[in-house]
């Protein structure tokens, strides 16, 4: 159990790097994913498996997802949006398993997650119109709202890390509170609603993100159309 | 608040490297799968378009084929109907043909019995009739016969135009022919007659034949004069016959 909320126990020192639980469970996590992955989709047949099926369900989802909320071709950013999904639902029902802590309860992780944001916000959108273009997008649709859009930018990563921090966060440690209080069977219903406060937020970090890439991208896009225009 | 700067560092770089790997190994696989999926799909609705636009052109063809083998059918009903017409026609015209030709082969059958029965008749009258001739014959002498027939003959030559005369009688051999043989008496008084009324020498030979039944002919190489009993039998039987035959064609 999380002793302090800011808190992260270090499992190991490898040099001056410090190994902490977060960490390694994302590394787990990592294996899971990927093993998993592998697993299915080394032997993908015309005619799909069970298995298959599945996860084709699950990436359509996500393709149908992108394409609804973006509004643009969904093959770029399939990997980061999908993945984000991926992880921030197996790492939130982490806590399932007795004595892991879910890597998100921890400031680092969700930090580290809307930086990924941040940067790929930034990526996305320069990659479309360059990087004058990207600068002088924040003018839109005044000069007056370029402070403004500005500190959205990064208002919004921090708003990203918040809301998955105190979640997540609140979850573990009210589960863990409830536990030490009432004994072991009284935190299950808890625990449940972890699991739906999990996904939950999973969709909604994979949502905004979506929405803070497809509003470059749709920026983008209207700069280009009012330019051609 | 304390913020642990590797964890940070260290779980970016793990997002970023799940990022990786799970689009090496989930998300291209699956939508190479899905894309392979869709463009079997694509190609087995495309064969079947291609399959339906065969089979509906197959079909159209086999309808036309069908409405040209009804036609066909059509046109050899006709053909076969006609052709029978034809042959029934043609039959009913040779049957009767046949029928008439056997009408008349039956009817020249038939005439050709009764000619053929005619002329039996009319031989066996003739044969009754000499028979008859030959035994009244018997109970007159044959002396007066001869003489009255011969007397007849005579005159019939001398009734003769004499130009015809000299055209019958040109010195060649004569016979005198008799049912009974004759007395030298009378050869010789015949061979006078004949003399008298010949423009040249007569060269005169005497012969019996009995079918002549009464009377004399004289026979010649330009001449035949006939003059006795089966001559005139015969000309009756001639003449009877005569009449048999217009009363048939009338």
């Amino acid at each position: 159990m999380i002793s302090s909320p800011f808190d992260t126990q270090v499992l190991l020192m490898v040099g001056p790097v410090p190994i902490t639980t977060p960490v390694v469970t994302t590394w787990g996590i990592i294996l899971l994913l990927s093993v998993g992955s592998w697993l299915i989709t080394r032997r993908l047949a015309l005619k799909p498996s069970r298995a298959q099926a599945a996860l084709e369900l699950v990436v359509d989802m996500f393709s149908v997802q992108i394409r609804e909320t973006m509004g643009v071709a969904p093959a770029p950013y399939l990997p980061l949006i999908g993945t984000f999904f991926l992880y921030l639902l197996v790492a939130n029902w982490s806590s399932l398993i007795p004595g892991v802590e879910p890597p998100t309860a921890t400031l680092e992780t969700d930090i580290a997650l809307a930086l990924i944001v941040f940067g790929a916000t930034l990526w996305f959108g320069i990659r479309a119109l360059g990087v004058n273009g990207y600068v002088r997008s924040f003018a839109q649709p005044s000069i007056l709202l370029a402070p403004l859009n500005l500190i959205e930018l990064f208002t919004r990563s921090l708003s990203l890390t918040v809301r998955l921090f105190g979640n997540m966060m609140s979850g573990v440690f009210v589960i863990g509170i409830v536990l030490s209080l009432a004994g072991l069977l009284v935190p299950i219903p808890l625990m449940a609603l972890e699991l739906l406060t999990g996904a939950v937020q999973a969709y909604i970090f994979g949502a905004l993100a979506m929405v803070f890439i497809g509003g470059a991208v749709s920026e983008t896009t209207s700069i280009q159309q009012k330019a051609m225009t | 608040m304390h913020i642990n700067w590797w964890t940070l560092t260290l779980q970016a770089i793990n997002v970023l490297v799940l990022i990786w790997l799970l689009s090496r190994f989930l998300y291209r696989p699956v939508v190479a799968a899905i894309e392979a999926r869709q463009a079997a799909a694509d190609a087995l609705l495309a064969s079947a378009a291609a399959a339906k636009a065969q089979a509906e052109t197959e079909a159209a063809a086999l309808k036309a084929s069908n409405t040209a083998l009804a036609a066909d059918a059509e046109r050899l009903r006709a053909e076969v109907r006609t052709a029978a017409d034809a042959d029934r026609v043609r039959l009913l015209e040779t049957a009767q043909t046949d029928a008439e030709k056997m009408g008349e082969a039956a009817k020249a059958g038939i005439a050709a019995e009764r000619d053929a029965m005619r002329k039996a008749l009319e031989t066996q009258a003739a044969t009754l009739a000499g028979d008859l001739a030959a035994k009244l014959v018997q109970h007159l002498p044959p002396a007066v016969i001869h003489e009255a027939m011969f007397q007849k003959l005579t005159d019939q030559l001398a009734a003769m135009l004499e130009v015809d005369r000299a055209r019958s009688f040109d010195g060649s051999a004569l016979t005198l022919v008799t049912p009974t043989p004759l007395h030298d008496s009378e050869r010789a008084r015949c061979r006078d007659a004949l003399a008298k009324l010949l423009p040249v020498p007569l060269d005169l030979a005497f012969e019996e034949e009995p079918g002549l039944i009464g009377g004399c002919e004289l026979r010649g190489a330009h001449v035949h004069l006939r003059n006795s009993w089966r001559a005139d039998l015969d000309d009756m039987l001639g003449h009877l016959a005569k009449d048999g035959t217009d009363a048939r064609d009338a």
